[in-house]
C-alpha cells in the first residue's frame, strides 16, 4: 500500500500526518500535532526535541516524507515571460525576478514558480521566493528526526492540493482558501481550479518570531504580502481578536481587489483557530471551515490543523493539482544514489586507472614473452630452414613449401600464440614425414613381408660360426622361403638345406650334425627343426642329409640384439 | 535520469573497465600462456622439431636415393639395373611378374631367374649374394622373400659342389589396396 507522509513545521507548532491508500482516496492512518517552545536562539534542539516526543512509538514512515512551511517565510511575485518552455523558464527565472526581491541577495534564495496562465506566447507566472538558511533550518531538523522530506513547499500550496483532493474547488466558481498559521497567514485565490494569486498575511494565531520578508513591487493580479507587525522582533502576544480583525481587514482588502473570472463563492478557512471568523462573510461571501480531511481521520484536538500536513502528504503521492517544489540548487534532495554517486564516481574511475595500469603492465609484460618466443620460433626457422641471405644452409635441404611458407610467416604475424604456430609447424613436419615415409614405403613397414635373405643369412652364419665344431661340410642345396602369417607358426621364414658332413667315420660326423642341430636350437631367431634323419655316405667318410628344414623368425634376432 | 557529471564518470567507468577488463582477462591469459609456455612446453616442442627436421631431411635422403620409391625406375628396371652392377654382374636376367592379392594389402611378386639365354652359365655365391642384398639395400619398398640356390652340376653326397651356382630369387613389393 502507498504510503507518505506530511509534516508541517510552523511557528511554534507542527502537524505529522501519515497518508494510505491512494491519491485519489487516501487515508490519514496517523495525525500527530504538538507545539514546541519559541525560543528564538536555539530553535532546531526544540523542534527536534518536540517532535521525536510526538512521533515517538507512532510508527511514522520515513519514506515519501513532504515538509510544509511557513508561508510567512517566503515572498510571492508575478512575473510575465514571453514563452512558456518550462527549461527557459527555469534558465532566466532567477534573473527575471532578482530585481523584485530587493531583500534578498538571489544566490540566498530559492526561487520557485507555478505557471498560472499562458497566451500560446506568453506566460504569467506566480514566483516564490524563500530565504534558503530558513528552509535549510527545518530541512535539517527534520533530517535529525530520521524524516529526511523529499520535498517542501509552502502551506499556501499544501492548502490548494488539499482542497483539490477534498472536492472544494468547482471550474465554474471561484474561492478564497485560507490558512492560519502560528505567526502568518496564508491566501490563495482560487479562479476555478486555476490559481489567481497568492499572499501571506503576517499575523497568526501568534505572533511572528521570524523575520517577515520585505515586499517589493507586485503585480496586480498577485497579492502582495504585508509586513507583520513585528518586523522579525520577539513580542508578546497580541489579543487574537485582534488578529481576526486584521485577517478579516487584510482578506476584505485581498477580495475586493481580487479580479477573478469566475464569482467568488467562498471563503474556506483552515489552519489554527480564528474566533469569530468562520461563520462571518465577507463582502456577501461566507466564510466557511475547509473540513479538506477525509472521513474516518484520526481524532485530533483540532483537525483543521493538519490540512496543510495532509495537502503535503496527498500531493507526495501524486495527488493534488500544484508541484511546487523548493528543495532545488544547494538544497535538492539526494536519494541513496544521490549520496554515494560522487564516491562511486572516484571509485569507479580509480578502478579504471587501476585496470588501465595492469592491462599496460601485463601488455608490456606479455610483449617481452612474446619477443621471447619470437626468438625461439626464428631459431628454430633457421635451424630447418637455414638463413640464405647469410649462406647458412638449414637442415632441410628441399623444404616443402608450404611448411617453408608458413614457419616463415609464422614469425611475423599476432595469432595465433606461439605455442599454435610451433605445433602447426610441428604438424606440418609430421605430414611431410609421413608423406616421405608413404613414398618409401614405410607406412606398412611393419606389414611388409619378412626377408627370405634374413632368415636364410641367420642361418648361414649360425654354420659359419661353428667352427671345428662342425668339421668339413658341404651345402648341396639351399632354399628360403616367406611363409605369409596365415601360417600356423604364425609369420616366419622357412629354410631348406641339403648337407653332408665329412668325418673320419659316420659317428663323428653325426656328432658334427647334431652340434649343428643344438646350435640351431639355441639361436634366438629358431622356431622349428624337421629332419628325416641322416645317412652315411657311399665311402662312409660321413653322413649326410637332405631337406634339413628350419623355420626361423629373423624378427626374433633383431630383438635379441 | 538526469545525467550530471558523477554519473557520466560512473557510466564510463562502468563501460570502460568492463572493456578493459576484458582485454586485461586475454591479456593475462594470453601472458600465462606464454610463460607456461617458455618455462617447458616451447623448450620441448623445439627440441622435437628439430629432431622432426633431421628425420624428415633422412628420409628425404632415401628417397631420392629410393629409386622404385622416388619413381625414377620402374621395378623390373631397377632389378635389371641391379643384375648388371659392378658387384654383381649377373648379366641379363628374366623376370616374371604376378600379383598375389591379401587382406587390404596386394603383394607384387617379381620372379628372377636367370636368362634362358644363358642357359648352362653358373653363378659365384658371392655375386647371387650381393644381387639379393643390393636388391633389398636400395629400396625400402621391396624383400627378397624367396631364394633357392642349386649348384650347377648334378653334385653327389660325398661330393663338394663346384661352386658354380644357379638361382632363383622372389622380390615382392607390398602395397596397400587404395580404398
Amino acid at each position: 500500500m502507498a504510503r507518505s507522509c506530511g509534516i508541517r513545521i510552523g511557528d511554534g507548532g507542527f502537524e505529522v500526518v501519515v497518508v494510505e491508500g491512494s491519491a485519489k482516496k487516501p487515508v490519514i492512518a496517523k495525525a500527530i500535532t504538538g507545539e514546541f517552545a519559541r525560543n528564538s536562539e536555539d530553535l532546531i534542539p526544540e523542534m527536534v526535541l518536540a517532535i521525536r516526543e510526538a512521533i515517538k512509538d507512532q510508527d511514522v514512515s520515513s519514506e515519501n516524507v513532504a515538509l510544509v512551511v511557513d508561508t510567512g517565510l517566503a515572498a510571492f511575485r508575478s512575473v510575465r515571460l514571453p514563452f512558456q518552455d518550462k527549461n527557459k523558464i527555469e534558465e532566466v527565472i532567477q534573473f527575471e525576478v532578482e530585481n523584485q526581491l530587493p531583500q534578498w541577495a538571489i544566490d540566498d534564495v530559492i526561487i520557485d514558480f507555478h505557471i498560472s496562465s499562458t497566451t500560446g506566447v506568453e506566460s504569467t507566472l506566480l514566483v516564490t521566493a524563500i530565504p534558503k538558511d530558513d528552509l535549510s533550518l527545518r530541512l535539517s531538523a527534520c533530517e535529525k528526526l530520521g524524516l529526511e522530506p523529499m520535498e517542501a513547499e509552502l502551506e499556501s500550496s499544501a492548502i490548494v492540493n488539499a482542497a483539490f483532493v477534498a472536492g472544494r474547488l468547482e471550474e465554474d466558481s471561484g474561492c478564497v482558501l485560507v490558512h492560519v498559521g502560528e505567526s502568518s497567514t496564508s491566501v490563495v485565490i482560487m479562479d476555478g481550479t486555476k490559481v489567481h494569486s497568492m499572499r501571506a498575511i503576517h499575523s497568526g494565531a501568534r505572533m511572528p518570531l521570524f523575520k517577515a520578508p520585505a515586499d517589493g513591487p507586485t503585480d496586480p493580479n498577485a497579492l502582495e504580502n504585508e509586513e507583520g507587525p513585528a518586523q522579525g522582533q520577539p513580542e508578546e502576544l497580541v489579543d487574537l481578536d485582534q488578529v481576526v480583525a486584521r485577517i478579516r481587514r487584510e482578506l476584505l482588502r485581498t477580495v475586493s481587489a481580487a479580479s477573478t473570472k469566475h464569482e467568488l463563492k467562498a471563503i474556506y478557512v483552515t489552519g489554527h483557530d480564528a474566533p469569530g471568523l468562520i461563520g462571518d462573510e465577507i463582502l456577501l461571501i461566507p466564510i466557511l471551515p475547509l473540513n479538506a480531511l477525509p472521513e474516518g481521520s484520526p481524532e485530533v484536538e483540532h483537525p483543521e490543523r493538519l490540512t496543510a500536513a495532509f495537502g503535503a502528504a496527498v500531493r507526495q503521492m501524486g495527488g493534488g493539482m500544484l508541484t511546487p517544489s523548493l528543495r532545488r540548487g544547494d538544497l535538492k534532495h539526494k536519494g541513496n544514489f544521490e549520496r554515494l554517486e560522487l564516491p562511486l564516481a572516484v571509485a569507479g574511475l580509480l578502478l579504471l586507472t587501476l585496470l588501465s595500469v595492469h592491462f599496460i603492465v601485463n601488455d608490456k609484460k606479455l610483449k617481452v614473452a612474446e619477443s621471447d618466443m619470437n626468438s625461439w620460433l626464428v631459431s628454430t626457422n633457421n635451424y630447418m630452414l637455414g638463413v640464405p641471405k647469410k649462406g647458412w644452409p638449414g637442415w632441410l635441404r628441399k623444404p616443402n613449401e608450404e611448411l617453408k611458407e608458413y614457419a616463415r610467416k609464422a614469425e611475423t604475424v599476432e595469432e595465433p600464440t606461439h605455442y599454435a604456430r610451433f605445433e602447426e609447424i610441428r604438424r606440418k613436419l609430421n605430414l611431410e614425414i609421413l608423406s616421405m615415409q608413404r613414398q618409401l614405403g614405410q607406412d606398412i613397414q611393419d606389414d611388409q613381408p619378412m626377408s627370405a635373405l634374413d632368415g636364410a643369412t641367420l642361418v648361414l652364419g649360425t654354420i659359419a660360426e661353428m667352427g671345428e665344431d662342425l668339421g668339413r661340410f658341404s651345402i648341396r642345396s639351399i632354399s628360403s622361403d616367406y611363409a605369409g602369417a596365415r601360417n600356423r607358426d604364425g609369420e616366419h621364414i622357412r629354410v631348406k638345406i641339403d648337407m653332408s658332413f665329412f668325418a673320419q667315420d659316420d659317428l663323428v660326423a653325426t656328432r658334427h650334425y647334431e652340434n649343428l642341430t643344438a646350435a640351431f636350437r639355441n639361436a634366438p631367431w629358431f622356431i622349428d627343426i624337421t629332419a628325416k634323419g641322416t645317412k652315411v655316405l657311399e665311402t662312409g667318410e660321413g653322413v649326410y642329409i637332405d631337406g634339413l628344414t628350419l623355420e626361423v623368425n629373423p624378427k626374433l634376432a633383431k630383438e635379441a640384439l | 535520469m538526469n545525467l550530471n557529471f558523477p554519473r557520466v564518470v560512473i557510466i564510463f567507468s562502468i563501460i570502460g573497465s568492463l572493456v578493459l577488463g576484458w582485454f586485461d582477462n586475454q591479456t593475462t591469459a594470453r601472458l600465462s600462456e606464454a610463460r607456461e609456455a617458455a618455462d617447458s612446453k616451447v623448450q620441448k616442442i623445439v627440441a622435437e622439431i628439430k629432431t622432426k627436421s633431421h628425420q624428415l631431411a633422412q628420409l628425404r635422403e632415401k628417397v631420392d636415393n629410393d629409386k622404385i620409391g622416388s619413381g625414377q625406375e620402374s621395378p623390373e628396371a631397377y632389378i635389371r639395373g641391379l643384375a648388371q652392377h659392378n658387384h654383381v654382374s649377373l648379366g641379363e636376367v628374366d623376370i616374371e611378374a604376378s600379383t598375389k592379392p591379401g587382406q587390404g594389402i596386394v603383394d607384387t611378386i617379381f620372379t628372377i631367374k636367370p636368362s634362358r639365354r644363358l642357359k648352362g652359365r653358373g653363378f659365384k655365391l658371392d655375386q647371387i649374394g650381393n644381387f639379393m642384398y643390393k636388391l633389398e639395400a636400395e629400396s625400402q619398398q621391396v624383400r627378397v622373400t624367396h631364394v633357392k640356390l642349386t649348384p650347377l652340376d648334378k653334385v653327389d653326397p660325398h661330393e663338394y659342389p663346384s661352386g658354380s651356382w644357379v638361382f632363383e630369387v622372389q622380390l615382392t613389393s607390398r602395397k596397400r589396396v587404395q580404398e
